[in-house]
This record gives C-alpha cells, structure tokens and sequence, in this order.
C-alpha cells in the first residue's frame, strides 16, 4: 500500500487518539482492564508476592494521581474517594522523576505519604512504583504494595520486595501499556467501540 | 585524547582492587547534596559542595543534602574508597528529579574542577527521546579521559536508559551479592556490572541510616572500586579502565541474578 495513501486519513487519526488519550478517556478505559490485562496483572501479584496494585493516572492539570483501578478489597473505597498530591509521597515522586521505585519498610520514610493508609485504617510496609507509560508519555505509575494492619502485631511475618520483584513489576507494567495502546489504536482506527 | 596506558598486570591490579585506598582519585557525586555532618564522614571534608542550575551560577550548598540518597551514595564511595577526594554537586532535587540542562551544567562543572569519577545514580528514561542531550556530555568526558559511572534505569538490562546506555559509561546493575568488594560482570547488555544493590545499609541525611534497595546504591560500590584502581593506575582510560574491571569481576550468572 503506498503510505500517501493514508495520508488523508491522518489529520482525524490524531484527533481521535488525542480524545482516547485525555484524561477521563483514559482513566474509564483503565476502569475495566480486558480479561486479558486482569490475567497479567493477578500473575504479577503472585510473582511478586504484593497484596494488592493500583494504576495511577495523572490528571490534566498534572497536579494529582488518581486511582483508576486497584485489585484489593478496598478497590471501590480507593477509587473513589482518594487523590494522590503529586506533590506528595513516593508515587508523586516517582510519576515526576520516571524512576522505578523498590521500598521495604516505607512506613518508616518521611516521604511516603500516609493518606491513604489512614483512610483505609492499613499500614503499607513495602512498595514498588513503576512510571507508566502510554505512546511515549508518561501518563501514570502502577504501584504494587504489601500491607499490615494499621499497628501490626509482632507476630506479622516480614515480607518485603527484592531486585526479582521490581523487575517482575517493570515488565508487568509494559506489558498492561503495550495492551492499553493497542486497544486505544484499535479505537482510534475504528475497529472497536471502546478504548 | 585520553592518555595512552599499558595494560597492567591483572595479578597486581587485582591487589589494586582489594587493598588500594582511593588516593589521588577525585570523585564527583552528582546527586542530591551530601549531609556533610554524618558521623560516616567523620574528619572527611568534601572537596565541592555546589548546587548547580542550568541558569545561574553554581553556589555552595552549605552541606545539605534535600532528600538523603546523595549521602547515601557518598558514603558507599567512602567507605570503599576512604582516601579518595569527593566533591557532591547537587543536580537532583527534593523529588530525585532534574533537568537535562541541569544535569549537563553539573558535568560540565565537575569537569572543568578536574574531577576523575563522575558518579550519576540517576537515569533518564528512552520514552523522553533526549538521547543527544546525554550523549554531548558523555562524549566529551570520554574525550577528556574521565570515568562515568551510572546506575542502570530499568531492573530489565535490556531497556534503555540514559547515561547508562552509552558504551564508555560503566553501568551498574543491582546483583545478587551481600559483599560490598564483590564486583560482577556479563556481556549482552550495555549494563554490564552487578554490585551489591538490594538491603544495602546506607548512611542517610539527618544522621541516620537506613535499609534501601536500588539500582542506584550498587553503583557506587563499582565508583568505590574503580577509584581504588585509579589509584594504583591513575592514567587508565575510560575504556581500559573498563576492560580492566570486566577481567577482574567475577561472572554475573543466574545465581547472582534476581
């Protein structure tokens, strides 16, 4: 096919994937991940032995992390009462320098923000945050957690993450934004409803 | 052009690598400051303490560090390499973050202060497409015969990351390994060397310590080794330098692999 061709085509193109690639698009396209995302992900969770992940989207006035979508059982909680300062805490910190990010024992950084924590009456003790990035931008961070009770008994085994881990998480991470792209490009060309 | 040396004797440089002490060797940490009041620099002065921005000129920074790691990282180089000089010049902020121009106004400061060892346990991601911007000044530390050593960006060694991903650059991945002196090398990747990154004790700003893991903090095990080498053979070139810590460092393989 000679690429001239589709040069026409171009102009609305972009104008779709724009609209697929702002914020609330975006954040109700993470709200119901494929079957295909939701295997991945309850794959990773075992591989890397966290309780629970959420996906964090930036929102357009690049001042906070929203939750769009979390796999623990306080997921509806999360999603819909908490914003993340990017100001604030280590997944701000992360979504702002691009670095992943592997903490044990984070409860004990004056960095984390415990916002959430208090809400939900938990304690995060280790943390993984890997920026995400959707055609080359970053959009968001995915955050793998353990957690304990808000004053964990003596008895709470420690878990804690390793280097296998955050690779584990990196790769998951790439793999849930190579998937959202190609859904959002399925969108954009016509070839599906939904982003 | 970077000097011209003899290759040395692996035997004596292994000995180099075990027992020399840093002197004579001039490392800058580009980082977040260095808390200059921890006990781990006890009588140890730094050599710099700037902060730098890419708009104004540089100004001391009056021994602070705005987030830990950059005292984190000195006092790995320390202990590995008590003699050598270190000057800290602050290009990261609050939130480990920076901006290229920054970054590059940092280089260049600690190379015209003659600085042999430019530590940088920060990465730029590829998805930023700023590749050039990294490459003008790693180029021209190779060319004047400086050492650039780098923390890996990504846990995956296939996935790039600047200034780790430039071959002069001497990138440091995290292994397997609770030795600090334990140096670990494999081909198949510009992240060629492994170091003791993970539950690593590190000295923090405040006074205190802490337990932390990352890419990041095995890197300056290999700037620690590789200053110890500096001073036994202060004119190896970038790229001898290099060869000459991948002959010494045992093989990076799965058992000391995450």
């Amino acid at each position: 096919m000679n690429p001239s061709s589709l040069s026409s085509l171009t102009p609305a193109a972009q104008k779709r994937l724009t609209e697929s690639l702002a914020p609330p698009a975006l954040a109700e396209c993470h709200r119901t991940p494929s079957d295909l995302a939701r295997h991945f992900i309850n794959m990773s969770l075992r591989e890397t032995q966290a309780d629970e992940a959420t996906i964090w989207l930036v929102n357009e006035e690049e001042s906070h992390l929203h939750p769009v979508f979390n796999t623990g059982p306080n997921a509806a909680e999360i999603l819909s009462r908490h914003k993340q300062p990017l100001e604030e805490g280590l997944i701000g910190m992360v979504f702002v320098n691009g670095q992943s990010l592997v903490e044990n024992d984070v409860h004990l950084n004056e960095n984390q923000s415990k916002r959430l924590d208090r809400m939900l009456g938990l304690q995060t003790r280790s943390l993984i945050a890997v920026p995400y990035h959707l055609f080359d931008r970053r959009q968001g961070v995915v955050s793998f957690v353990q957690l304990s009770s808000s004053e964990p008994r003596e008895a709470e085994p420690q878990r804690g993450f390793n280097p296998g881990h955050l690779e584990e998480a990196e790769n998951l991470v790439a793999l849930i934004a190579q998937l959202t792209e190609c859904s959002v490009m399925r969108h954009t060309l016509g070839c599906s409803d939904r982003p | 052009m970077p000097s011209q040396t003899t290759w040395p004797d692996l035997a004596d440089a292994a000995i180099a690598l075990r027992e020399a002490d840093g002197h004579g060797v001039r490392v800058a940490v580009l980082d977040t400051g260095v808390d200059r009041n921890h006990e781990v620099f006890d009588g140890f002065e730094l050599s710099d303490d700037l902060a730098v921005s890419s708009t104004d000129s540089p100004v001391e920074s009056g021994g602070d560090d705005v987030y830990g790691h950059g005292t984190a990282i000195a006092g790995v180089v320390h202990q590995l390499a008590p003699k050598a000089e270190i000057g800290s010049i602050r290009v990261l902020n609050h939130r480990l973050s920076s901006q290229i121009p920054t970054i590059a106004a940092g280089v260049g400061i600690a190379l015209e202060r003659g600085y042999h060892i430019l530590h940088c346990s920060f990465s730029c991601g590829e998805e930023q497409g700023r590749v050039m911007e990294f490459k003008n000044w790693v180029d021209r530390a190779y060319i004047e015969g400086r050492h650039i050593v780098a923390a890996s960006h990504h846990q995956n060694r296939h996935r790039r990351g600047w200034p780790g991903h430039f071959p002069s650059v001497i990138t440091v991945g995290i292994a397997n390994t609770d030795e600090k002196e334990t140096l670990f090398h494999r081909s198949g990747s510009l992240v060629e060397f492994g170091a003791r990154g993970h539950n690593v004790f590190l000295a923090w700003k405040g006074g205190v310590y802490r337990r932390l893991t990352a890419s990041s903090y095995a890197a300056p095990h290999v700037t620690g080794l590789l200053a110890r080498l500096l001073s036994a053979y202060p004119n190896l070139t970038p790229l001898t330098a290099k060869s000459l810590l991948a002959q010494l460092a045992q093989p990076w393989e799965e058992n000391n692999s995450w």
